[in-house]
């Protein structure tokens, strides 16, 4: 499979590859460093001017609906007839449409499937009505040269027509290359899945990889348990039958491929000769060499075995699913589409590859989902087969997957309904009535124990303030007291030590302690010089004084060999020279010997002088010696100091991470990654080694986890479901991942500035400089930490409000209740919507396909002070008509009761207006984010907004009559 | 158009015995039971339903492309209405042949000289 990339001096969008790896929001390309780069002149390429109507699903020219491949319902910005399409994503286009022609001009050498009149393999697939956007590529851009002996032909893509594939008023080139993007991720993943049953029969390999496609993780090996399973189903059957799922979430896009071998067998025994061929030559997948042996007793185990050699193709197909998927996504990004999460809690199923199917609820509730989604796609399968036949017309085997789809679902779902009539089934109506007749009957003991209870609660919430408010003296206050001791010491070194501004402060430091111990070593070799001579200077006086010595004993003893022949000696004055001799009276000659020389004295003469010349040389540098010992003393306590500072803040703030709620623990490890070490010896030579090798491995996991991140929030809410109370707010804001209001600082905010590190090794490693990459961590890693440290403030803040709040609403109420009139109201109007689920939902089949009644619904008027038509407690209540409509729906008969105020009051306390704006968002998939209104929600479901379906108003009713039973289970 | 539980067990396509046995037992099964099935029947209606849905807006489009549907305003209003009809269809259909069935037992119920219990 030939593979075509862009060359490294490649500009894209008017900027190098290299200015490109780092991430743009926008159209404007930027900067990667701000240093470097930044003289660079970057001339922006135009891109592609196209008409938006001509692609997104729905939207309008205002005179009519074209055809077109995208959602409108996921846009985020509905007007605008025309989108530029950036240089950059022509360019990552035309890339694939290169490799995409290459490799189809490929398949012209191989032979047609047996049975085919097609000449090749090639022409054969562009035979197939199921591919007709095959042909209509490789039609426009392959093109045909006759060899010189007119027999032979060589296939080669068409560049001049390649340029003008995509340009102005070709949409629908656009929206057919998006979708052949698609169908060859499609084909990745399933030959992936394929390859991991080669390996791992029964194993789930997921790959995460960033959405702007730059990098790429390594594929793990997971246990099925663990997995949400979710099979392509329509378009895999309708195409080739894939396993997996591509799932976006916020700065990943996550590829599940599925292992499993009955489902592998299933496709080698379904597909024609011809499918396997061309899947084979798509993907390096040959299913005709692959055995596959089916247990010997049912419940063993299937067993693969591959024909002659075997050449992995998974790196191949990974890497062609990354590229498609981050091509495809710019795309989308720039046509205004949106595909931020709503349903599932932080991760989107892609409509692209078209893997959410209605029918999904079924496995909903079910801890086998991985088991019962490959189940349920190979009965598809099955039924599909039965139905279709032999049959290649388009629409009898769209009919006849519409078939099989309704034949399969009802018969999973009437498994479920037989369980409910016959076996065990949940009795929530009777416990209901058993504690509203308990209630009744019962109050001074109910009360009792519900003041107990009541106590008790607030009992725990007073321990959690206790806590929160213990985190916030240890956490949270000393946290600017240890970042300022840090400033603090910093400006106090900068000074004392006279260190440059501005530079990396703890490598100034380390290089100013190695000068000052280069200088030590230096003054320490002075002080030895200067006392080595000294001592150089003594000896050889002493030298000189015993040569005197020896001459005058030299003299000695030739005056004593003279007077031994006559001569007398005298004392005298000698000098060193030797003896003088004199006259003296008559004829007798005076020898004076020569005085022996005063030894000590000399030496003493000679040490001072000596003393003089050297010891103002030595003191000076014992001097300096201490001087510069002192000040690297001084200097290394201050950086051990300032080490423990830094330490001491790290883990303030890593601490502050492990109690964040889990989204953020990713970033914790990612932290705890990069200060290990680091803390305790901030060498330059560490930093670096930690730069580049060991955290380019660990990062790219432990920086986003979707999954995670979405097992909390259910874990969250289904904690709450079982306590039947709300999540408490500080812990949903953070699950939710909104914007933080009292700091601004979103759980995006946060992990850009993680990715960003990650991004930065992973872009770093081979080439960039260690220094830059030092510098770029430092900056990305403070500035997450400060955002963890400003937000953990907030959500402690948050927290004691919330346990105050609570320990106050509990004393109120244990001060109220005197008895249970409230909670039995509620849970009689509860019952009885229960008991009448049937009638509501037949009521809304109705009201759906009645304008005026769905307008009704949706009115955000509010009730005024003087409509009669509404009682007493209704008009107090002032709440948008809409509400009211909707507790009609619920309970008709209430309008008309005599204890109309009652009902109302009770239902209001069950179903209060926000939380119906939460379920209807919910249910309806509004996508509103963050806090939001009734009044907007039923904007958005008026008529003239939304054409809501009898289906649609049925799981909304049902979400509210859900969240009724569960408000009575918890009182 | 309205509907109730029973027309969708009618249309659902159970098996002929399990939807007899529903059907008849529906009234009398616990407020539990009812509000539990209840649940399952009608996402599975809702849920063919947009199974439907989707399938008409492909072949609309597959139509559209061989030039045999118009894209203009109206496209999706049409396709949504197909759907409806192919819905109201079905429950037409479903609520005759379980009339037929219904008049088949009631005919058995009078040969054999039993009358049933529960109603509909």
């Amino acid at each position: 499979m030939s593979e075509h990339t862009l060359p490294k001096d490649a500009v894209i969008g008017g900027v190098s590859e290299a200015a490109h790896a780092a991430p743009t929001t926008d159209s404007e390309p930027k900067a990667t460093n701000g240093t470097k780069d930044t003289a660079a002149v970057k001339t922006i390429i135009p891109g592609v001017k196209l008409r938006r109507p001509e692609l997104v699903h729905g939207a309008t020219t205002g005179e009519s609906v074209t055809l077109n491949t995208f959602p409108e319902d996921r846009t985020r910005e509905k007007t605008g007839l025309e989108v530029d399409i950036r240089h950059e994503t022509v360019e990552k286009y035309n890339i694939f449409l290169t490799n995409f022609v290459t490799d189809h001009n490929k398949m012209a050498e191989k032979p047609a499937p047996a049975g085919s009149t097609a000449a090749n393999l090639l022409d054969h697939v562009m035979q197939d009505p199921r591919r007709r956007s095959i042909k209509l590529v490789m039609d426009q851009l392959s093109q045909v040269t006759a060899g010189a002996d007119g027999i032979t032909v060589t296939r080669t893509i068409n560049e001049s027509a390649l340029k003008g594939f995509l340009g102005e008023g070709k949409e629908n080139n656009w929206a057919v290359a998006t979708a052949l993007m698609e169908q060859e991720a499609l084909d990745g993943m399933m030959a992936a899945g394929l390859e991991a049953t080669i390996n791992e029969p029964y194993y789930n390999r997921r790959s995460r990889i960033s959405t702007d496609g730059e990098s790429s993780a390594v594929i793990d090996k997971i246990p099925t348990a663990r997995r949400i399973g979710k099979t392509a189903l329509s378009k895999a059957v309708v195409g080739a039958l894939a396993a997996g799922y591509f799932a976006i979430g916020r700065g990943t896009t996550e590829i599940d491929t599925k292992s499993d071998i009955e489902l592998m067998d299933m496709l080698k025994r379904n597909s024609s000769p011809a499918d396997l061929a061309y899947l084979e030559a798509k993907t390096g997948i040959d299913l005709t060499r692959i055995n596959i042996m089916a247990p010997p007793n049912p419940g063993g185990k299937w067993a693969v075995d591959f024909i002659g050699d075997y050449r992995p193709v998974a790196r191949d197909n990974h890497d062609r699913i990354v590229n498609n998927i981050a091509a495809r996504k710019d795309f989308l990004s720039q046509l205004g589409i949106d595909e931020s999460p709503t349903r599932r809690g932080g991760i989107v199923i892609d409509r692209g590859v078209d893997i959410s199917f209605p029918e999904e609820f079924i496995f909903d509730d079910n801890e086998d989902q991985e088991g019962i989604s490959v189940r349920y796609s190979m009965d598809i399968m099955k039924e599909y087969n039965r139905i279709a036949g032999a049959s290649t017309d388009k629409y009898v085997r769209l009919s006849a997957m519409g078939q099989a789809r309704e034949i399969v679902m009802v018969r999973y779902l009437e498994k479920q309904a037989a369980i409910e009539k016959t076996g065990e089934h949940k009795e929530n109506i009777t416990a209901l009535d058993t504690k509203k007749k308990g209630m009744e009957t019962n109050a001074d003991e109910l009360i009792k124990e519900k003041k107990n209870e009541l106590i008790e609660a607030r009992e725990k919430a007073a321990r959690k303030k206790t806590e929160a408010e213990a985190r916030k003296t240890e956490l949270v206050d000393p946290l600017p007291e240890r970042v300022q001791t840090v400033q603090a010491l910093e400006a106090q070194m900068l000074r004392e030590f006279d260190l440059p501004i501005g530079g990396n402060f703890e490598a100034e430091v380390a290089d100013k302690i190695d000068q000052l111990r280069s200088e030590l070593q230096a003054a320490k070799g002075e002080l030895k010089t200067a006392r080595g001579n000294k001592a150089t200077a003594l000896a050889r006086h002493a030298v000189g004084l015993t040569e005197t010595l020896k001459e005058h004993s030299a003299a000695i003893k030739a005056l004593a060999a003279k007077m031994e022949s006559g001569g007398k000696v005298s004392g005298g004055a000698g000098g060193a020279g030797g003896a003088a001799t004199e006259k003296g009276g008559g004829d007798r000659t005076t020898i004076n010997l020569p005085q022996p020389p005063n030894v000590d004295e000399l030496l003493k003469k000679l040490t001072e002088a000596e003393n003089t010349r050297h010891d103002g040389t030595i003191k000076d540098a014992e001097d300096d010696l201490k001087e510069i010992k002192a000040e690297l003393d001084r200097l290394e306590g201050r950086q051990r100091e300032y080490q423990q500072a830094i330490y001491e803040r790290e883990m303030a703030t890593l601490t502050i991470a492990s109690r964040e709620p889990g989204q953020l623990k990713a970033s914790a490890d990612a932290f705890k990654t990069f200060t290990a070490g680091r803390s305790r010896l901030c060498t330059v030579s560490e930093l670096e080694t930690l730069t580049v090798d060991k955290l380019a491995e660990k990062l790219p996991a432990a920086i986003t986890d979707p999954e995670e991140r979405v097992r909390l929030a259910l874990l969250a809410k289904s904690e709450a479901k079982g306590r039947q109370e709300s999540v408490p707010d500080y812990q949903k804001d953070a699950l939710a991942e909104v914007t933080d209001p009292s700091t601004g600082i979103s759980a995006d905010d946060l992990f850009r500035s993680i990715n960003e590190l990650g991004a930065i090794l992973l872009t770093a490693k081979p080439t960039m400089d260690p220094g830059e990459a030092r510098e770029k961590l430092l900056s990305a890693r403070m500035a997450a930490e400060r955002m963890l440290q400003v937000r953990y403030a907030a959500k402690n803040k948050a927290e004691i409000e919330h346990y105050e709040k609570f320990i106050k609403d509990t004393d109120k109420a244990v001060e109220k209740l005197t008895d249970f009139k409230e909670q039995v109201a509620e849970l009689d109007v509860t019952i009885k919507v229960m008991k009448g689920q049937g009638d509501v939902f037949s009521r809304g089949s109705e009201k759906v396909d009645d304008a005026g009644e769905m307008e009704k619904l949706s009115s955000d008027e509010k009730v005024a002070s003087d409509d009669l038509t509404y009682s007493e407690s209704e008009r107090e209540a002032g709440l948008e008509k809409g509400y009211y409509e909707w507790l009609k729906l619920l309970h008709p008969d209430y309008i008309t009761a005599t204890n109309r105020n009652e009902i109302f009051e009770a239902m209001h306390r069950v179903l209060p207006p926000q939380k119906l704006a939460e379920i209807l968002n919910d249910s309806l998939a509004l996508g509103f984010v963050g806090s939001f209104q009734l009044d907007e929600v039923l904007n958005e479901i008026h008529p003239l907004s939304r054409r809501l379906n009898g289906p649609d108003l049925q799981i909304a009713t049902k979400q509210i009559i859900n969240h009724m039973r569960d408000h009575g289970l918890a009182l | 158009m309205k509907m109730t539980t029973k027309d969708i067990i009618q249309v659902l396509p159970f098996g002929k015995e399990f939807q007899k046995e529903l059907l008849e037992g529906f009234d009398t099964l616990t407020p539990d039971q009812k509000f539990n099935i209840e649940q399952i029947v009608w996402d599975a209606y809702g849920a063919i339903y947009r199974i439907r849905l989707d399938k008409n807006t492909r072949e609309a489009l597959m139509l559209a492309e061989d030039g045999k549907e118009a894209l203009d305003k109206k496209f999706y209003d049409r396709v949504r209405e197909k759907t409806d009809k192919e819905m109201q269809t079905k429950m037409v259909q479903a609520e005759t042949t379980v009339d037929l069935s219904e008049a088949r037992e009631a005919l058995q119920d009078i040969i054999k000289g039993t009358t049933t219990s529960g109603s509909n």
